[in-house]
């Protein structure tokens, strides 16, 4: 196969220049996945320690209700705040991990992608939102065999220190997304968690007489979050998301 | 190709950062110059839908900033990013390949080629937490072209890069201005003198010039001279002319400044150099 | 893939005009080709190789089927070809004429659009064994002919 016979063969096999190329690659683009992929990588983005804590909050719940060493407590309600006493810390890593983007200073790049940093947080509110969904109603379930409080009562006893802690977080990070403001919500959740022991060691405030207070601050808590939710999308749409203002 | 900015502003509770930019862009490389707070990096993002503009637009071939169509096309390079902490060049980039839309395979062979590109493949599987500077910035060159852009927004590229890296990348560049728009932004003259076709000029939120390299140098060639005078001369042409440079010679003082005519007989006329265009316009120099 | 995008798309309207033989038909079987390799599903998530593209040319010809004739030479086709190689080729060309199809098409596969072997096994489900057997036999007849021809 010498060099000419090549060329001669290439020239031979030449087509006539073809008239629409130019047009037609411009207008033809690659694939892109599709939303639904993009969220299923979100998903997977999502740091493992929510999902432990998850898991670790539904175990207590499942030791708390079915364990003979429980069995003893005279007090209903005890078994009711050991548990939710922890659930601020699952508002913590969840709220925490909704605002990646901008303590590690990924904002600005992310917000110039195809898929930007509002479908990202939207992505991320969505699926912690279901996670929690799931872990709060398979904890009421299981407290639930082995309390007399009833569904309706339980949820709210349950709700209220989540609802709580992720106002005052949500309240916090969208005043000012940095490091230091994570310690603030830590602070916040610590700070829930105790009260919420206190409370439980005064049986009085689990009784039926209270119930509507609990209501109330659930109300109030949820109120609360959605107000700060539709502002975190706000601002991640008027892009005034703790940029690294340089200038 | 085109990229038009129409009368783009962005103003703040106490400062106007961008005034009535106007500006239209083809392919090739531009050169953005301008002192620290000129506007260049607020320009910047708003040309990537990353900061909203006061008003004006921005759209490329008709495609506004806002819409995902544009981000498609877009690649941008940040003065200063961030990484999520436990990530590998690797991860970075296919974390970024993801949000701009490119299925597995594909980000993986983009990622692969980008990461050779720049030098960085032996890293690829470091953690961003042990990288230099140097590296961090190449990473983020990289993860610009993730997307094959056709607009590629460098926001002071160069920083950090050692002098043998900052060729690669000149050079790379000039490949790329080819067939894509970029426009980047440098402190550093030597870089825009030699790979940019375009310099824009901005100073205080505003484009004062526009051109290639000799139309902007224009403004002040035969205007740049060189002299040695005595101490006394010397503190009476610093009060009259922008002096670009000066030093103790012995007994006499050396300036070089900007001047219409000879500002004194033994004075020679130099070659002026785009050096001394950016100091007379930013260092104040010239604030006459 | 931006910039090799244009040189498939060469490459795979080179190939669909060798099948067909008209280049306006060419060019819509070429785009064809593109559109459906990017709209397969299964693309977006495990990629194909490039010979897939050329499976699918293939097919999209095969049904298209049209009597190939080599079209006059037309001003535009060498455009800045040296006169000798221009010469060269349209000798070749009445010569392929004589080669049994299949052997056409490995030449132009392997030759002028440059796939591996690997690849063209894939397109045309011949054996690594037949491709390079058919391919040099292919040569060693264009060879003979050609000298017949007294042009080389």
């Amino acid at each position: 196969m010498n060099n000419k016979l090549k060329m001669g063969l290439q020239s031979a096999f030449e087509a006539p220049i073809p008239k629409r190329k130019a047009q037609f690659l411009k207008t033809l683009r690659y694939p892109k996945i599709s939303y639904l992929s993009f969220l299923g990588y979100q998903f997977a983005y999502i740091r493992k320690r929510v999902w432990l804590l998850s898991a670790f909050i539904l175990l207590m719940g499942w030791t708390v209700s079915f364990s003979a060493a429980f069995q003893n407590f005279h007090m209903e309600a005890s078994r009711v705040w050991t548990v939710s006493a922890i659930l601020p810390f699952l508002t913590l890593l969840t709220v925490t991990e909704i605002f990646r983007s901008a303590f590690d200073c990924m904002a600005e790049l992310e917000t110039s992608c195809r898929f930007n940093l509002s479908q990202i947080v939207m992505a991320r509110i969505s699926i912690l939102g279901t996670g929690n969904f799931i872990v709060l109603s398979l904890l009421l379930i299981l407290i639930n065999r082995s309390s007399h409080f009833g569904i309706l009562r339980l949820t709210f006893y349950l709700l209220v220190p989540y609802l709580i802690t992720c106002s005052l977080c949500l309240l916090i990070l969208n005043r000012s997304s940095t490091r230091e403001s994570m310690y603030g919500c830590a602070a916040a959740a610590g700070l829930v968690g105790i009260i919420n022991m206190i409370i439980g060691s005064a049986v009085q405030f689990y009784s039926a007489g209270y119930l509507r207070y609990w209501i109330l601050l659930s109300a109030a808590a949820i109120v609360l979050i959605g107000f700060q939710i539709h502002n975190l999308l706000k601002q991640t749409e008027d892009k005034t998301w703790n940029l690294l203002l340089t200038e | 190709m085109e990229l038009a900015i129409d009368r783009v502003t962005k103003r703040y509770a106490n400062k106007i950062a961008c005034d009535r930019i106007s500006l239209t862009l083809h392919a090739g490389v531009y050169g953005l110059l301008g002192a620290n707070g000129a506007g260049k990096t607020t320009l910047m993002r708003m040309m990537c839908g990353v900061l909203a503009p006061t008003s004006g637009t921005i759209a490329f071939d008709g495609i506004d900033v806002n819409h995902e169509d544009y981000r498609d096309v877009l690649g941008y390079l940040p003065q200063d990013f961030g990484y999520y902490p436990e990530f590998t060049a690797q991860n970075f980039m296919l974390y970024i390949a993801m949000l701009k839309g490119l299925p597995k395979v594909r980000a993986m062979e983009k990622s692969r080629e980008l990461l050779e590109l720049v030098s960085l493949e032996k890293e690829a599987k470091k953690k961003i937490k042990t990288f230099s500077g140097g590296m961090k910035q190449r990473l983020g060159i990289a993860q610009s072209l993730l997307n094959d852009p056709k607009i590629l927004i460098l926001d002071e590229p160069t920083a950090g890069l050692d002098p043998k890296e900052r060729v690669r990348f000149r050079n790379l560049i000039s490949r790329l201005g080819a067939k894509r728009i970029v426009l980047l932004s440098t402190h550093i003259v030597s870089d825009v003198e030699h790979i940019a076709d375009t310099i824009l000029l901005m100073k205080n939120g505003q484009l004062i010039h526009q051109g290639t390299l000799e139309q902007i140098i224009d403004t002040i060639t035969g205007k740049v001279w060189e002299c040695s005078v005595s101490q006394e001369a010397a503190e009476i042409m610093c009060e009259k002319h922008p002096v670009i440079n000066i030093r103790q010679e012995g007994e006499k003082i050396f300036l070089r400044l900007i001047c219409e005519n000879p500002p004194q007989d033994d004075a020679t006329g130099v070659t002026a150099t785009l050096e001394d265009l950016y100091l007379y316009y930013f260092s104040g120099v010239n604030e006459q | 893939m931006s910039a090799d995008l244009q040189e498939h798309y060469d490459k795979i309207y080179r190939y669909c005009y060798f099948k067909v033989g008209n280049a306006t038909l060419a060019e819509d079987l070429t785009q064809e080709t593109f559109l459906k390799y990017f709209s397969q599903n299964s693309y977006i998530e495990h990629g194909k190789k490039l010979a897939y593209l050329y499976v699918i040319a293939r097919n999209l010809c095969i049904d298209t089927f049209q009597k190939k004739q080599f079209e006059e030479l037309k001003e535009d086709v060498a455009t800045v070809e040296p006169f000798e190689r221009v010469e060269l080729g349209i000798a070749i060309r009445q010569v392929l004429k004589k080669l049994p199809e299949q052997e056409q098409e490995l030449l132009l596969l392997r030759f002028v659009n440059g796939l591996a072997v690997g690849e063209i096994t894939a397109i045309t489900g011949l054996s690594r064994f037949a491709v390079y057997r058919k391919t040099s036999s292919a040569l060693s007849t264009l060879k003979r002919l050609m000298k017949e021809d007294d042009f080389s």
